[in-house]
């Protein structure tokens, strides 16, 4: 038996590296490549702070159109517009409803905008918005079956701005709400961006229309430093480098928080460990503790004459730097396992300092400002504790 | 549960047996018994009874038991159960992998969305594997 089949002329099979590969804009190298996905207002200016440091693999998803066209900078293909109406309303119920049969969608959008090479992805919300709270769940279980699709490890983590205080009962509300969803999704690492915590550091410093910029550029920049650093290679200072596999480690950890402090002075015996000390805990942008943490990344950046100058940063400065941070991990319980992956990393710069870099992981939620949050929403302490089993 | 981890454990299991079978001719001295011919259909737990301590280990409650889990565990020791969860799970018939499933996603929903989700991966990554080991023909 015979027959014609006329089905014309095949096209060309795509090529790797070819037209539409998604590549970050900036030139040093990281360790991971990350993707970010904005789910709301909030969210997707903190996906928007990521682009702006270079991260390619950006897209948002809202409920508002006029919120979507505020990110002016993100191709029209990668945002999504889910629903029929103009936001939520502050309630995350109601987002969460329009949420739903959006897992597809969710899907092609995240394929359009990040393409296959994807290591973690981030999904960026507000806590206390109507959007972000209703809408992360979805969004973080359509990312994991991405990255599944992929033949990947479902690495999600999210990075939660959570209210300040002066922003009212509802986003404290809604708070409690995202958080109880967040106990039930696996994710790792979760980064808070603590807003209230940002304002006491840094509140008399900075201009009011700058607040919000500046407290998600200030977690922003910390987590791209540690990429970009554990995607370099380290002076082997003391036997020790940090390189991707122990960033993974921190990004697998589950509550990670940032923190950085300055030394001016490391000549003085024991000048290091003293800023480790004094600096480090005050400057970590979330409310916790350190010795709550189990884990923790604890990069140099030295400069100037604190590398190559007459009198430079000894070795044994350095380490101790490192067994304060161990004890600050361990607090009382000496028995406590604790580890910190250390890195030098001699930079050009017309000071001389050094910088230290923290990267705290194995955190517990934070639960002193949920608390806050719970008491402000009028919620009862039972209420959020039967979900996380942290009161 | 979705059927994908169901086919998933088969394959997996079906491995163990055939490397368990594997490792026990190798480890076996000339002269000694041949052991009995293992098939696929058995489980890891009929030709090798997980140990006592694993199972007294097992951080899941019993299918009777709906208490709530309150205790107080960070996102990473939730992980860490997770990760010696999981191996166990596995390994358990079809019947008791459902019931101790069903039974952890009431009483400790935290860890249940843990398990479920190494599971998944787990599977995602072996589809990976056993698509490229495939012969076209």
């Amino acid at each position: 038996m015979s027959f014609d089949l006329d089905i014309g002329q095949l096209p060309d099979p795509p090529s790797g590296d070819g037209e539409g590969t998604i590549v970050d804009t900036f030139t040093t190298p990281v360790a991971y490549k990350f993707a970010f996905i904005g789910v709301g207002q909030a969210g997707g200016r903190l996906a928007k702070t990521f682009q702006d440091l270079g991260y390619a693999r950006v897209c948002a998803v809202n409920t508002a159109v006029s919120d979507l066209a505020e990110l002016t900078t993100f191709p029209a293909s990668s945002k999504l517009d889910v629903g029929d109406q103009q936001g939520a309303g502050k309630d995350p119920a109601a987002a969460a409803i329009l949420f739903d049969g959006q897992h597809e969608s969710l899907i092609e959008l995240m394929a359009r905008s990040w393409g296959p090479d994807v290591d973690y992805v981030f999904v960026c919300f507000a806590a206390g918005g109507g959007t972000g709270a209703g809408g992360f769940t979805a969004v973080a279980n359509a990312a994991k079956d991405y990255m599944r699709s992929l033949k990947k490890p479902a690495r999600v983590g999210c990075i939660m701005a959570m209210p300040k205080d002066s922003e009212g009962q509802r986003p404290a509300s809604n708070t409690v709400y995202s958080v109880k969803q967040l106990a039930g999704l696996n994710l790792s690492p979760i980064i808070f961006v603590d807003n209230e915590r940002f304002k006491s550091l840094y509140g008399k410093k900075i201009a009011a229309q700058q607040e919000k910029p500046a407290s998600n550029a200030g977690t922003a920049k910390l987590f791209h430093v540690f990429n970009q650093l554990a995607g370099t290679k380290s002076e082997s200072v003391g036997g020790t480098t940090f390189d991707a596999g122990d960033f993974s480690k921190l990004l697998d950890s589950g509550v990670v928080a940032f923190a950085a402090a300055t030394a001016k002075d490391w000549v003085t015996p024991g000048a290091v460990s003293q800023a480790i000390r004094n600096q480090l805990e005050q400057n970590v942008l979330a409310s916790i503790k350190l010795g709550d943490g189990n884990v923790a990344g604890l990069l140099y950046v030295i400069t100037g004459k604190a590398w190559e100058g007459d009198n430079p940063v000894t070795v044994e400065q350095l380490d101790s730097g490192v067994e304060m941070l161990n004890r600050m991990l361990c607090g009382k319980d000496s028995a406590k396992s604790t580890t910190v992956f250390s890195g030098v990393y001699p930079a050009g710069s017309a000071t001389d300092e050094i910088q230290i870099l923290g990267m705290i992981g194995g955190l517990p939620y934070p639960k002193g400002r949920l608390q806050e949050l719970a008491s402000k929403a009028g919620h009862s302490r039972d209420a959020v504790a039967e979900h996380l089993g942290i009161f | 549960m979705a059927d994908g981890q169901i086919g998933y454990r088969e394959r997996l299991r079906a491995r163990k047996v055939a490397a368990a079978a594997k490792s026990w001719t190798a480890a076996t001295p000339a002269g000694a018994q041949t052991p009995e011919t293992v098939t696929p259909q058995e489980t890891v737990s009929d030709i090798a009874p997980l140990p006592p301590v694993a199972e007294e280990a097992m951080p899941v409650a019993e299918p009777t038991e709906t208490e709530t889990v309150v205790v107080s565990r960070t996102p990473a020791d939730i992980r860490a159960e997770a990760e010696l969860a999981v191996e166990l799970m596995l390994s358990l018939p079809d019947d008791q992998y459902t019931a101790r499933m069903t039974a952890m996603s009431e009483a400790d929903p935290m860890l249940y969305a843990a398990v479920s989700d190494m599971i998944a991966n787990k599977a995602a990554m072996q589809t990976d594997t056993e698509t490229a080991g495939e012969d076209p023909a």
